[in-house]
């Protein structure tokens, strides 16, 4: 019996891939690898199919495993020669150098402590080494990135609700920036930090963006207003 | 593993949210999660989950000789254990501060407050004793360990049965449990530990704290507390409070929350002893059973508003509505009503997770009701009949509605009609199962008390509190 796309896969099973010619071409995504000549599942999930040779297991996942390229929310846990240490959610720590930021010299080092919260894209991250985090872009400029102010407020979810709510179709954080004034940083490690102008938005806007985990789009515009009624009126 | 180091957004945000009296999961500055107790199919074994924090505790018994200072005394033993399962910072096998200090309160609180007969336990003096031990697993560490792991080695030292035991001469028998019914231990009463974090240098108290909350806190009071609000132990830790009072407004609380919680356990006890009378099946299957679809999700989000405004103001509506209706009936009327519908009148909570079942017309008032929604996206038990909407089974009500709205437009309140049962001071309606075997009790009069002499003055006269240790406060 054959595993199909949409069918719930556990590790170990071994996908079939239609292969019409040898010279065709997959991409294997989160979830699958290489064995021999045998393509196996490594996690429980679901089995997802995108244009017609990419493959990838969807699960949910709280686990961040760094992904090069991707922005993040770290905490700065310590302070070492000239690298942060910056804990991402990963199972090791990420580096950040403090040249990584925008006009920092050997000797204007940039104003960082430990427990601040920084917004950074990896540069590094492989299986072998080291996560390692910027917070430039190639033109030395800061972008987006850097050290996110202190009085916001910063909770994690799971790394589908993330995908979910940075997915361009999704319409929940400019639902709520049309009516209420917030900064957001999402990082795709499971990590949103958030700054209102009082306690009662950032815990609103915080609750919907959990419950909207489990809601399709048409009902998370019904709840967001709801959220927003509920704020306005107090 | 390290524990996670806290930023400095989340420690800045939880105290200035405390300072305004918001906490993260909408609860008020001295409420409490929601406390469950589930029991084993064995005597001895509960679970206990207080929100997400879960504790697990098994009682169990070996005949051991006893101390030669006290030949004729059982033994009783608390045992903590915590695992990387309870959190990832946990380490297995190496007793942590952590796990020393909850042995330590357990055993203060339990061992120390002497509620278990251990005379009771001896078999044969000098020679043969029952010795008792509590083993308390954390299974899940959401803050406050401390209440539940209490609570979980008291419902399990309450729920445990020992084999029974005859002499004859120079023998002595243990009967097997299918040969003769083992013997519940006497407790003599039941102290509970109950914890509060203290913020802004006194400045503010929550209840129950989270993890979070405990991280951030100045300083943490555990008071441990029985039904008959005698104090059993006192715990501080932290930095130094500032205010002597407020270890005197939490002992207070304490004992308030105690009697809750004593009652919720006795009940909890009466329940499983009858499902076990009538055969029906016990165990912990019970407590991972939900009638959701999204069971394996968050139970509760982590973040919530709170819902106690709406709450407020549908009891006004209530009392707006009784008014209104007073009004126009009759004055012999009246009287009748009052019995049956007005007076009747009362503003029910519903449960965070609960659901309510509507009739289909209600059902259709109601979406035209519901605008206004606080507790989001948690659909509430599944249900077959088909719902519009998830939300509208676990909804909050329309505020703007006209009073005579009220019943089908609040959600997070009820009106139902209930028959009123007179209101009872807790003290009095606790269920005492045997009187205190403390040596000494000292009972705290209103003149000890030296900073809050004028209130208890009046209180003290009422002759209500004869046994309370601390006069009744309004705080």
């Amino acid at each position: 019996m054959g595993i199909n796309v949409d069918d719930v896969v556990v590790p170990g099973d071994v996908i079939q891939v239609p292969n019409e010619n040898d010279k065709a071409k997959f991409i294997l995504g989160p979830g699958l690898r290489r064995h021999a000549d045998q393509i196996l599942v490594t996690t429980s999930g679901v089995l997802r199919k995108k244009a017609s040779n990419v493959y990838w297991v969807d699960c949910h996942r709280k686990r961040y495993v760094p992904v090069k390229g991707e922005t993040v929310l770290g905490v700065v846990v310590n302070k070492s020669g000239d690298t942060f240490k910056v804990d991402i959610g990963s199972s090791e720590q990420a580096s950040l150098s403090y040249l990584a930021f925008e006009g920092a010299t050997k000797k204007n080092r940039p104003d960082i402590k430990i427990g601040d919260v920084v917004f950074a894209k990896l540069l590094e991250a492989s299986r072998d080494m080291e996560p390692e985090l910027v917070c430039v872009d190639s033109f030395g400029k800061r972008g987006k990135l850097g050290l996110l102010q202190e009085d916001g407020f910063i909770f994690t979810c799971s790394l589908n609700l993330i995908r979910k709510i940075l997915n361009p179709k999704c319409t929940l954080l400019k639902l709520f920036g049309s009516e209420i004034p917030y900064d957001v940083a999402v990082g795709m490690n499971g990590k949103i930090w958030l700054k209102t102008k009082s306690i009662k938005e950032s815990i609103g806007i915080g609750s919907a963006i959990l419950a909207a985990e489990h809601l399709p789009n048409e009902e998370i515009i019904g709840m967001c207003n709801r959220v927003i009624n509920n704020l306005k009126g107090m | 593993m390290k524990q996670p180091i806290l930023s400095n957004c989340e420690k800045l945000f939880i105290v200035r949210a405390i300072a305004e009296g918001k906490r993260l999961d909408g609860r008020q500055m001295d409420e409490s999660r929601v406390l469950h107790i589930y029991f084993g199919t064995d005597w001895g074994c509960c679970q206990v989950s207080l929100g997400e924090t879960k504790v697990l505790a098994q009682v169990s018994c070996e005949v051991q000789q006893p101390k030669p200072t006290r030949p004729n005394e059982g033994l009783l033993f608390v045992n903590v254990e915590l695992s990387p399962m309870g959190a990832p910072h946990f380490e297995a096998g190496r007793q942590s501060e952590l796990a020393v200090q909850l042995n330590r309160l357990l055993e203060k609180c339990i061992k120390d407050s002497r509620c278990v007969d251990l005379e009771s336990l001896c078999i044969m003096a000098e020679e043969k004793v029952w010795a008792v031990r509590v083993d308390v697993n954390v299974l899940n560490h959401e803050g406050n360990l401390v209440d539940a792991a209490s609570v979980a080695a008291l419902t399990a030292l309450s729920h445990f049965r020992c084999p029974d035991v005859t002499i004859t001469g120079e023998e002595t028998i243990i009967h097997d449990p299918s040969e003769r019914d083992p013997i519940p231990l006497s407790l003599h009463h039941y102290p509970v530990c109950v914890s509060y974090a203290v913020f802004n240098s006194g400045e503010s108290v929550a209840a129950d704290p989270t993890v979070i909350e405990e991280r951030v806190s100045d300083s943490q009071i555990v008071c441990a507390v029985n039904a008959y609000r005698e104090l059993c132990g006192l715990h501080l830790g932290g930095n130094a409070l500032t205010n002597y009072e407020i270890v005197m407004q939490c002992a207070n609380r304490a004992a308030k929350r105690a009697a809750e919680v004593v009652q919720i356990m006795k009940s909890a006890l009466e329940e499983d002893a009858n499902a076990r009378a009538a055969e029906k099946s016990v165990g912990f299957a019970k407590c991972i059973q939900q009638g959701k679809v999204s069971a394996l999700s968050q139970k509760q989000l982590s973040l919530q508003l709170d819902t106690s405004r709406l709450r407020d103001e549908a009891s006004d509506l209530v009392q707006k509505k009784k008014k209104h209706i007073s009004a126009e009936e009759e004055v012999d009327e009246i009287n009748s009503i009052k019995g049956k519908d007005v007076g009747e009148l009362s503003v029910v909570r519903v449960g965070r997770g609960s659901a309510e079942l509507l009739p289909k017309q209600e059902l259709m008032k109601f979406k035209e009701a519901v605008t206004s929604v606080a507790r989001v996206g948690d659909g509430g038990e599944s249900q077959w009949v088909k719902m519009e909407s998830e939300n509208v089974s676990g909804v909050k009500a329309d505020q703007e509605e006209d009073s005579d709205e009220v019943p089908s437009s609040s959600s997070d309140v009820e009106v139902i009609e209930e028959i009123r049962c007179k209101t009872k001071k807790t003290v009095d309606s606790i269920d005492l199962s045997g009187d205190s075997e403390e040596e000494q009790t000292v009972v705290l009069n209103a003149a000890d008390m030296e900073f809050s002499s004028k209130k208890s003055e009046d209180k003290s006269t009422s002759g209500k509190n004869i046994r309370s240790w601390y006069p009744m406060k309004q705080w």
